[in-house]
C-alpha cells in the first residue's frame, strides 16, 4: 500500500511544480468547459460512494445495540456510552482466542515468511545462467497465481490419509501420521503454506532492487580484494535495506490483520478449529448474527493495524530515514 | 547488456569455494522449484488415477491406474458447467467494469486545474485507509439488494486506487500536445478519450484487465459472504465447497468410529479424493497454463511502485 502513496505523492508534486504554467491554461477553463470531465466521473463516484462509503457509516453499529427493525441508525446506542460491545470482546474467550491466534500467526509469519524471499532472492541472484534463473523464477510464481481454494485443497490432500506425506513417510519406513487430525499441526502447516505461496512472488521486489545496483560498486570491491560473500554483505545488503524497511513497515501494519481465506480454507471440523479475527468475524457475525460485537472487533482490528503502521513508520523515519509517507 | 557482460566476466575465474557454492546453490534452487511444483503434480497424478486406487494411498507423481473417469464425472456435472459459465461472466464483466471506473478517474485527474480536483483525489483516497469491514458491508449490500445478485461480483471493490494511480502514471507519459491539438480541431472530451487516449494506452489497459481478471477468477470469499444461491456459485467456490464437504464427511466417519457406530454407507462416499483432484485441475488449469506468458505484466506491477530510486 505504501508504494502507491509514494507514487501518488510524487505525481502530485510533479503537478504542483508545473502549476504556474498550467494555472495560465486552466484560467480559461470555466466550470462549464469541464462538465464532460465531471460526467465521465459520475459512475466512479456513485460506485465508490455506494460500495465503500456507505459501509463506513455502517461502522456505527459497533457502538449500537443493533436490531433489524431499527437498522443501522435507528437502533439504540449500546450500554456503557456505546462501548459495551468492545467490553464484550474482552469478556468472550472465543474472541480473545481469535485475537491471540491472529497475533501469534503474524509473529511467526514475520519471523519466517518475511525473511524467506530475501534469502531466495539473494540465492537466485547468484545464478549466472539466465535461462535457469528465469525458469526458477517463473516456477516460483506458480503458487501466487493459484487461488487459496486450490491451495488448501492441495494441503488437505497432501497431509490426508492417502496423501503424499504419508506415502513418503512410509517409503522411508516411518509410521504414517494424520496431521489433519492433530491440533498442534495447524500452526506449522499455516506458516509453511504461507511461505510456499508467497516466497517466490516476494523475491520480485528484492531482485529488482538488486538489479538496480550499480555494477561499478562490485567491480571496485573486487579490485579491493573483497570476495563474493563480502560483496553481498557490504554492497547488496545495504542496497536492499531501504526496500526491506518499507516492506517491514507494511508488515507491521498487518501484524494485527488476519488472512481470512487461508485460515478458513485450512480449518477443519476434526481438529483445526482455531479462529483468527477475520474468521471469528465471519463465524459470529454472519454465521450467528452477532453483528455489533463482530463489527466492534473489526473496527478494533482496523484501528490497531493503522496505529501499528503509523508507529513503525515513525520509528523507521527516525532511525533510518525511510518512510512510507 | 553491459551488465550481463560484466557479470559473465566476474564469473570467469572461479575459485574452488565458488564452484562448490554454485553447485550447492543450483541444487538448492532445483529442490525449491520441485517443492513449488510438487503439490500440483501430485494432484495432477491423482486426478488421472482411479479413485478406488487413490484410496489405497501412495500415489506420488504418476498415476498408477490411469483413468479419465474423474474428469468425466466432474465435466458431466451440470453444476460445474454452470459455475464455469458464471466464473467466465464474472471475469469478463467484472474486469471490464473495473477498468472502466479506474480509467475514467485516471483520465479526469490528468486534467490540471480542474475545479474540485483536490476533492476528487481525497474522495478516492479515503477508502484506502478506512473500510467498513465485513459486517457493515454485509448489512449495507443486503440493503442495496446485492445479496444473491450477480452484481455483488462486479460492484464492490471495482475501484482500486492503486490501479488508478498506475493508469494515470501511464497516461501522464502521453504527450499533452496530442490532446490539445485534438481539442483545437474541435474534438469533444469523449472523442479524445475514446479515439486518442484509449488506443495509445492499450499496454496499460491490457495489464489492468489481466490483473482484474485473475483476481476475479481466483476469488471465492465473496461468494461465501454474499451468495447462497447455487445458481451463482463460481468454480472456485465449488472447489472450496467440495473441500468443506469432504471434511465434514471425515468428521462423521471420525465420530462414527469413536462412538463405535457402524459406518453404513458413509465410507463409500469418500472415494471423492481423485474427483476432487480433477476438479482442482479444471479450476486452476486456465491460470496454470497461461501464467508463464502473462506473469511479466504482474511482475511489472510489483516493481512499478516499489523500487525507489
Amino acid at each position: 500500500m505504501s508504494e502507491l502513496v509514494n507514487v501518488k505523492m510524487e505525481s502530485e508534486r510533479k503537478d504542483n511544480a508545473q502549476s504556474p504554467k498550467s494555472k495560465k491554461l486552466s484560467g480559461k477553463n470555466s466550470f462549464k468547459k469541464n462538465i464532460p470531465f465531471y460526467l465521465i466521473l459520475v459512475p466512479a463516484v456513485i460506485t465508490v460512494f455506494m460500495m465503500q462509503y456507505l459501509p463506513m457509516f455502517g461502522l456505527v453499529i459497533a457502538f449500537k445495540d443493533y436490531n433489524v427493525r431499527g437498522g443501522i441508525f435507528g437502533s439504540p446506542w449500546a450500554e456503557m456510552n456505546g462501548f459495551a460491545n468492545f467490553v464484550h470482546i474482552f469478556k468472550t474467550p472465543a474472541f480473545l482466542d481469535a485475537v491471540w491466534n491472529t497475533l501469534w500467526l503474524n509473529v511467526l509469519s514475520l519471523l519466517f515468511s518475511f525473511p524467506a524471499p530475501i534469502i531466495l532472492a539473494l540465492l537466485i541472484n547468484e545464478v549466472g545462467h539466465t535461462g535457469f534463473k528465469r525458469t526458477v523464477q517463473t516456477i516460483s510464481y506458480l503458487p501466487h497465481f493459484l487461488s487459496i481454494a486450490a491451495v488448501t485443497t492441495m494441503v488437505n490432500q497432501l497431509l490426508g490419509n492417502y496423501g503424499l506425506l504419508n506415502a513418503v513417510l512410509q517409503a522411508v519406513g516411518i509410521e504414517p501420521t494424520f496431521l489433519l487430525e492433530k491440533e498442534s499441526a495447524f500452526v506449522p502447516t499455516y506458516v509453511i503454506t504461507e511461505i510456499w505461496q508467497t516466497v517466490g512472488w516476494g523475491t520480485i521486489v528484492y531482485l529488482a532492487t538488486i538489479t538496480g545496483i550499480n555494477s561499478d560498486l562490485y567491480e571496485a570491491a573486487e579490485i579491493d580484494g573483497a570476495n563474493r560473500f563480502q560483496q553481498v554483505l557490504n554492497i547488496t545488503f545495504p542496497s536492499i535495506l531501504p526496500t526491506t524497511m518499507i516492506l517491514l513497515i507494511m508488515k507491521m501494519g498487518t501484524l494485527f490483520g488476519s488472512s481470512f481465506e487461508m485460515v478458513y480454507g485450512l480449518q477443519n471440523p476434526v481438529a483445526w478449529t482455531k479462529d483468527v479475527i477475520a474468521t471469528a468475524i465471519y463465524k459470529y457475525g454472519i454465521g450467528q448474527g452477532e453483528y455489533e460485537v463482530s463489527t466492534a472487533l473489526g473496527l478494533m482490528q482496523g484501528v490497531i493495524a493503522f496505529s501499528l503502521t503509523f508507529i513503525a513508520n515513525t520509528i523507521s523515519k527516525k532511525v533510518s530515514n525511510v518512510s512510507m509517507w | 547488456m553491459m551488465e550481463k557482460i560484466k557479470k559473465k566476466k566476474r564469473v570467469g575465474k572461479l575459485s574452488l569455494a565458488r564452484k562448490i557454492f554454485i553447485a550447492c546453490n543450483t541444487a538448492f534452487l532445483l529442490l525449491c522449484s520441485f517443492a513449488f511444483l510438487a503439490p500440483y503434480i501430485n494432484i495432477l497424478a491423482k486426478s488421472f488415477n482411479s479413485a478406488r486406487d487413490t484410496m489405497l494411498g501412495g500415489v506420488t507423481f504418476f498415476p498408477r491406474v490411469f483413468t479419465l473417469d474423474n474428469y468425466d464425472i466432474v465435466l458431466k456435472d451440470p453444476n460445474i458447467g454452470h459455475s464455469a459459465l458464471i466464473s467466465v461472466l464474472r471475469v469478463v464483466s467484472g474486469s471490464l467494469f473495473s477498468l472502466f471506473l479506474q480509467y475514467s478517474v485516471a483520465y479526469v485527474l490528468l486534467r490540471k486545474g480542474l475545479p474540485f480536483r483536490g476533492v476528487i483525489v481525497m474522495f478516492v483516497t479515503i477508502p484506502m485507509f478506512i473500510s467498513g469491514g465485513l459486517i457493515s458491508e454485509y448489512i449495507i449490500y443486503a440493503k442495496l439488494n446485492l445479496y444473491n445478485s450477480f452484481f455483488i461480483y462486479i460492484l464492490p471493490m471495482s475501484f482500486s486506487f492503486y490501479n488508478m494511480v498506475i493508469i494515470r502514471t501511464y497516461l501522464q507519459g502521453i504527450p499533452e500536445s496530442l490532446m490539445e491539438s485534438a481539442r483545437l480541431d474541435g474534438a469533444g472530451e469523449f472523442t479524445i478519450l475514446w479515439r486518442i487516449m484509449l488506443p495509445l494506452s492499450m499496454p496499460i489497459v491490457a495489464t489492468i484487465l489481466l490483473w482484474c481478471a485473475v483476481a476475479h477468477w481466483n476469488d471465492w470469499a465473496r461468494t461465501l459472504y454474499f451468495v447462497d444461491n447455487p445458481d451463482l456459485y463460481t468454480l472456485q467456490y465449488r472447489l472450496m465447497l467440495a473441500q468443506k464437504e469432504a471434511e465434514s464427511l471425515q468428521e462423521m466417519i471420525q465420530n462414527a468410529m469413536e462412538t463405535g457406530r457402524p459406518l453404513g454407507t458413509i465410507d463409500s462416499d469418500i472415494s471423492g479424493e481423485s474427483v476432487q483432484a480433477a476438479q482442482t485441475i479444471i479450476t486452476t488449469i486456465p491460470i496454470v497454463l497461461t501464467y508463464p506468458f502473462f506473469q511479466r505484466y504482474f511482475v511489472s506491477g510489483v516493481t512499478m511502485g516499489s523500487v525507489k530510486e
